[in-house]
């Protein structure tokens, strides 16, 4: 190949690098617009309380590395920030491949170069990558030999990002999969877990697409809202992940401090009600954009009435999960806890701006009255 | 009949309908409008489907408490869900409108085929198809159909032009208002062309 040749390929490289970085620019921007839209409150308070979530993050990856004690719970911890992972990824997944105008892409380069630029900004994205990359750097070579699990996890965390772009359906499986053997009270170390996760991730690829939609038989509401979250997972998804990150929280904080516990129930309620009621903003989307449909069908009331029944459900399946496995709640504070998503149903519904307000001024005020 | 009597329609500070008054008494009639005169829109409302400011629309003489009831309208304004299947669609708004499986239809615009793919997948002539699949089963008397030619092919066109032409044989007092840019074959098979 003549050097004007590799001149020029190298060039086109670079064109094509700057154009994907501008896209991801770009459509990074907007989503950090909608998540602003969507409550500047909360990126106040959360923003506030950034430094700690990073801390937790460490602390988290501690966790993991030094599991030799509690392999399981490493396991479970290590489940965890893959699932958190995922649902960063899946949100970022449009603005890592350009997804618009990916069809675009292929007319103007090889396809080889896309994937090389997928990978460039997948591991640009990666927050969590890079956390366990510079807890990695840091780790002296004894530290290594008692946590040889940790390559295995970076291996994931480096694996699923990549499935997220690709296969998305085996990342779903093999999340199942994972968190089937997480939960089984099994005396195994570290090492086979993260051995074992990556089997059945690879097990997961190697699945038929299953799909479940199209063998569901959609004639009433019911399995209308049903299919919509078959095929939406993503929407349960990242908060269920959320959610589970509040239960272990609270179960670790109930463990070190049982004399605060009234505190860490409002808080936990607070974070229930939060992640279930906001399920409404995406039933109230739906609603409104097949209202007509359902209005031709004459069924715009019931179709009305059954937008919040998604995240009604949610919040009872949620609450009796937490008391189920993390602890016990006042019944006191459990039904105020009932009124308190109403309220704010009512509010994701008719003045969806007050909604990140009026949930702060509850928490608040729950906080105050316990004080 | 339909009759539309003092109509106002605005959007914000868009009036579109002005004390607008109107009366179909052909029974096919074909509306012919520029882009952005509100074709779609009067439909909209003569189905119920979109509230006007003032005015009413009468058919035969009487206000429709459930228009829906007795008006059947295919039009792109009204999203259909784009993450079912055409015939999750079909099926969904044939359980909820106690209709049959409109199997000669499906069969009618060789869609039989189409059944199984997602709302969203289907190329913009076979979305229009289930549009008129959905509107056509329901054998209301009243049918509203906004540019019901635009994307089909030949055959189709042809299927729905002969499907028209009988679909008030046993409606006295039925009657089809289609809006269409191309008028043509409507008029051959005698639609009355009336101007917004």
């Amino acid at each position: 190949m003549s050097k004007l040749v590799i001149s020029s390929t190298i060039t086109q490289y670079r064109a094509f690098m700057d154009y994907r970085y501008q896209a991801y620019k770009i459509e990074l921007t907007q989503l950090l617009q909608q998540l602003k839209n969507f409550g500047l409150l909360f990126l106040v308070v959360l923003g506030s309380a950034m430094l700690g979530m990073i801390l937790l993050l460490f602390l988290g990856l501690g966790k993991i590395i030094d599991s030799s004690e509690a392999p399981q719970y490493g396991a479970q911890m290590a489940w965890l920030y893959l699932l958190l992972q995922s649902v960063m990824l899946s949100a970022m997944k449009s603005a890592i491949k350009n997804s618009q105008q990916r069809l675009f892409q292929y007319t103007i380069v090889r396809s080889t170069w896309l994937a090389c630029m997928d990978i460039k900004l997948l591991l640009l994205s990666n927050a969590w990558l890079l956390a366990s990359a510079v807890i990695a750097l840091d780790l002296t070579f004894t530290q290594w030999l008692r946590a040889p699990h940790f390559i295995l996890f970076m291996l994931l965390q480096f694996g699923l990002g990549v499935l997220c772009l690709y296969k998305p359906r085996a990342l779903i499986y093999g999340l199942g999969f994972t968190a089937v053997l997480v939960l089984l009270p099994i005396n195994i170390t570290s090492l086979v877990y993260h051995s074992s996760f990556i089997v059945l991730f690879a097990l997961s690829m190697l699945l038929p697409v299953f799909l479940l939609n199209d063998r569901l038989s959609v004639n009433s509401l019911f399995t209308f809202w049903l299919s919509f979250f078959i095929q939406h997972c993503w929407v349960l998804v990242w908060r269920v992940a959320l959610l589970l990150c509040v239960f272990m929280a609270t179960t670790t904080l109930l463990l070190e401090r049982a004399d605060l516990a009234a505190i860490f129930s409002v808080l936990a309620l607070a974070f229930i009600v939060l992640f279930t009621s906001s399920l409404q903003f995406d039933c109230g989307k739906l609603h409104d954009k097949y209202s007509l449909f359902f209005q031709a069908n004459n069924q715009q009331r019931w179709f009305f009435i059954s937008q919040f029944i998604p995240s009604c459900l949610f919040f009872f399946i949620t609450l009796l999960s937490y008391l189920l496995f993390v602890a016990k709640i006042g019944w006191l504070l459990l039904s105020l806890s009932v009124v308190w998503c109403a309220v704010q149903l009512y509010i994701a519904q008719k003045k969806p701006a007050h909604y990140a307000l009026a949930w702060m001024v509850i928490t608040g005020l729950l906080l105050a009255l316990i004080a | 009949m339909i009759e539309v009597i003092g109509l106002h329609k605005q959007f914000a500070d868009n009036i579109l309908y002005k004390d607008y008054s109107i009366s179909f008494t052909a029974p096919r009639v074909c509306i012919e409008a520029p882009n952005g005169q509100g074709k779609t829109t009067l439909l909209m409302m003569l189905a119920g489907l979109e509230q006007a400011q003032r005015g009413q629309v009468l058919f035969s003489g009487k206000v429709l408490s459930e228009p829906y009831k007795q008006v059947a309208i295919a039009s792109d304004r009204i999203a259909l869900p784009e993450f079912l299947t055409a015939k999750q669609i079909i099926n969904l708004s044939a359980k909820a409108l106690s209709c049959h499986w409109p199997m000669g239809l499906i069969d009618g615009f060789n869609f039989t085929e189409f059944l199984n793919t997602r709302f969203d997948a289907l190329s913009s002539g076979n979305q229009k198809k289930c549009q008129l699949i959905l509107a056509l089963m329901r054998d209301a008397p009243y049918l509203l159909l906004d540019e019901p030619s635009a994307a089909l092919d030949q055959t189709s066109i042809q299927y729905l032009l002969d499907l028209l032409d009988k679909y008030l044989v046993d409606k006295a007092h039925g009657q089809i208002i289609i809006t269409c840019h191309e008028p043509a074959p409507f008029i051959e098979h005698g639609f009355e062309c009336m101007p917004l």
